[in-house]
């Protein structure tokens, strides 16, 4: 009975896409605990920490990001649109997902981070870290 | 009777009408790719097939199946036949059905022979045809017994090499096996199979007989048009609507039933489908809006009372009700936003009147995505009822810049439904006055976009935004919109997607409780600075 109990819990999981703020090293735990259900993304602020190179097969452009925390590898592939002008050495907003393979970082969207995105990356950290640790539980449930 | 033809030791009569090959790709000048067997572009194919046998692990079982059972038993794999067998054991999933019906026998001088054939599937990339002959009562007892989704065992069927004779298989549907099987009333069996395993096979019912990309999408077949007239091409659409069975009898004397169903998709917002006889049974569980099916090898003629082209099925037609594909995932998403919107608009003269929204100014409570949907699943049942929200979430999906979706459409001026341009513009809705003459314009161009909004919790997919707040997000009218070149609208797209964004959504149950949906539709939508995304959504933190 038990366990006809627990399982439509796990069903009742959201499995659509979802977002997360965090730190490049919080990404990458969360991607190895491999708990969430469906599509998960990431928003990184960051710094640009290498120049912008084209890959080999000449499909994507590669660079670094690093915080505080980490460094990763990011890719962005130019299918609707060229990788804006970003700076090396400045803070940027990062948004994309995870390549576990590859160790990678498919970006889909960089700007410069803007004045007062600080707070909200504080903030939107805090209540991902809630929903992570949530999800996290629910999945070591037996 | 059109049956006459269709094996070799029978009686031949000609049904010329029928133009020869035409559904034969290789041999008709200027055919198209997908009808080639798949075999024969298996790469593509391949990559498709293996992406949709996800549970692989399932079917592995199968091959303890070559192990003599508990009667001693040996059971083949579909795929592992060869010329050499002449009679083998299988087991299988129905996933086809046809007949019965009867023939008249070429050696038999005039005696009538009848059959009920099925198509079984063992695997993702392997289905053989069977044929069931006997006297008549035989062949209805087997058609009455079995349908598909059941699991079967056949005990010593005639393995046949198909026919090269490409009439031979002209009414039977395409599998990718180079066999074919028979059984007769005096030799073979067929039975339920009831061994371990025969769920494993359950899920062979929800993987298309074709590579998932291999279809035609409804405005694709409208645009090709007389090109595709008597043709069998792939189907794979949304119901919209089953319309009641009608029983019929023909010419012959012989009655059958048929039935309309109509289908849309993201291209196209109707496109009649007719199935016959043993079809019918299967639109029983079909649900508007939210059944998707792949259908291999409908046939598509030119209606004149259509003034377009509509599809019907026939001997070759194999059906996979709501195919386990992302695709299909996508279509039946859809599918909700269309319900949404086609409810919202239906509805907007009655609820309107009763319970107007309120100013969206006013709307202040925050939701989380987890919570609109709370809220969305209360209201499944809740006769019309509403609640609105606050959400603060990132823009995920805004394909304005796709050119394969219409991001503008043109709507009456009164009751907002869509009109077709080739209609003259004049709104068909039954209970719309703006079809009669009036000053207004009968007709007025407005955006149709559905976004998704994500946050931590989840994402509110495909949701219907109300045609001003789009123009109000972009700064620019539908028609303007509409004239602006490709790389401004993706432009635009990227100022938005994937920011924050503040969306006031309205969260409405639909006005027949029995139907039980709810949806979201968004009233409101805008970038707004960080400052207020801080102090509305954060303000608790």
């Amino acid at each position: 009975i038990k366990e006809k109990k627990s399982n439509p819990k796990s069903q009742e999981v959201d499995s659509s896409m979802r977002m997360f703020t965090c730190p490049i090293n919080t990404m990458r735990e969360w991607m190895s605990l491999n708990v969430a259900p469906g599509l998960v993304m990431f928003e990184v602020f960051g710094i640009i920490d290498s120049a912008v190179l084209r890959t080999k097969d000449g499909a994507g452009k590669e660079f670094m990001l690093s915080d505080d925390s980490s460094k990763i590898k990011c890719i962005f592939y130019e299918i609707d649109r060229e990788l804006p002008k970003i700076t090396r050495g400045q803070v940027h907003r990062v948004i994309g997902s995870v390549d576990c393979k590859q160790n990678k970082f498919k970006v889909v969207s960089v700007r410069p981070a803007e004045d007062g995105e600080r707070q909200i990356c504080h903030y939107a950290t805090q209540g991902s870290h809630t929903e992570m640790e949530e999800l996290a539980r629910l999945s070591n449930e037996p | 009777m059109a049956w006459q033809s269709r094996f070799d030791d029978f009686a031949f009569v000609d049904t010329s009408s029928k133009p020869k090959n035409a559904w034969q790709g290789e041999n008709v000048p200027g055919s198209r790719p997908q009808k080639q067997p798949f075999s024969n572009c298996s790469d593509r194919h391949r990559g498709g097939w293996q992406a949709h046998s996800h549970d692989g692990g399932s079917f592995s079982s199968n091959g303890t199946n070559k192990n003599p059972d508990a009667n001693g038993i040996k059971h083949i794999r579909i795929c592992d036949l060869t010329t050499e067998t002449s009679f083998v054991s299988i087991i299988g999933l129905i996933i086809s059905k046809e007949g019965p019906k009867s023939i008249f026998s070429k050696k038999g001088t005039g005696t009538e022979r009848h059959l009920v054939s099925f198509t079984l599937r063992d695997d993702p990339t392997a289905f053989i045809n069977i044929t069931c002959w006997g006297g008549q009562d035989y062949a209805t007892r087997l058609s009455d017994q079995f349908k598909v989704g059941d699991v079967v065992e056949v005990k010593g069927a005639q393995v046949q090499a198909k026919s090269k004779n490409p009439s031979d298989e002209k009414f039977k549907p395409w599998t990718p096996s180079s066999f074919c099987l028979n059984l007769g009333e005096n030799h073979g069996e067929l039975n339920f199979y009831y061994g371990l395993d025969a769920e494993n096979f359950s899920s062979l019912l929800r993987v298309p007989t074709r590579a998932s990309n291999d279809f035609y999408t409804l405005e694709d077949i409208q645009a090709n048009g007389m090109n595709l007239h008597t043709e069998h091409i792939n189907i794979f659409a949304l119901v919209k609507k089953v319309w009641p069975v009608r029983a019929l009898t023909t010419k012959t004397g012989k009655h059958i039933t048929k039935v309309d169903v109509v289908l849309c998709d993201e291209t196209c917002s109707a496109f009649q489908l007719t199935l016959w006889g043993c079809f019918v049974n299967l639109t029983d569980d079909w649900k508007p809006l939210q059944t998707v099916l792949f259908a291999a090898d409908v046939r598509i003629t030119y209606s004149d009372f259509h003034s377009g082209m509509v599809a019907c099925t026939d001997s070759k037609t194999v059906f996979t009700v709501d195919p386990d594909t992302l695709e299909a995932q996508m279509l039946s998403e859809f599918g909700r936003s269309q319900f949404s919107d086609t409810m919202n608009h239906d509805s907007v003269s009655v609820l309107e009147s009763v319970t107007k929204d309120p100013e969206i100014s006013s709307i202040t409570n925050v939701l989380m995505v987890r919570e609109v949907k709370k809220l969305q699943k209360d209201l499944l049942y809740s006769n019309g009822q509403c609640s609105y929200g606050v959400v603060y979430a990132f823009l995920s999906h805004f394909d304005i810049d796709a050119d394969n979706r219409n991001i503008v459409r043109l709507a009456c001026s009164k009751c907002h439904k869509s009109v077709n341009a080739n209609g003259r513009c004049l709104c068909r809705a039954q209970d719309c006055s703006g079809n009669q003459l009036s000053a207004e314009p009968p007709s007025v161009l407005e955006f149709n976009v559905t976004v998704s909004l994500t946050d931590e919790s989840g994402s509110l997919e495909w949701c219907y935004v109300a045609p001003a707040a789009i123009e109000q997000l972009l700064e620019c009218s539908a028609s303007e919109f509409q004239a602006a070149d490709d790389s401004r609208k993706t432009r635009l797209k990227w100022q938005y997607l994937f920011e924050r964004m503040k969306g006031v959504v309205k969260i409405s149950g639909s006005n027949s409780a029995k139907s039980g949906k709810s949806f979201v539709r968004v009233m409101a939508l805008e970038k707004i600075p960080h400052s207020e995304v801080l102090s509305g959504r954060y303000s608790a933190s």
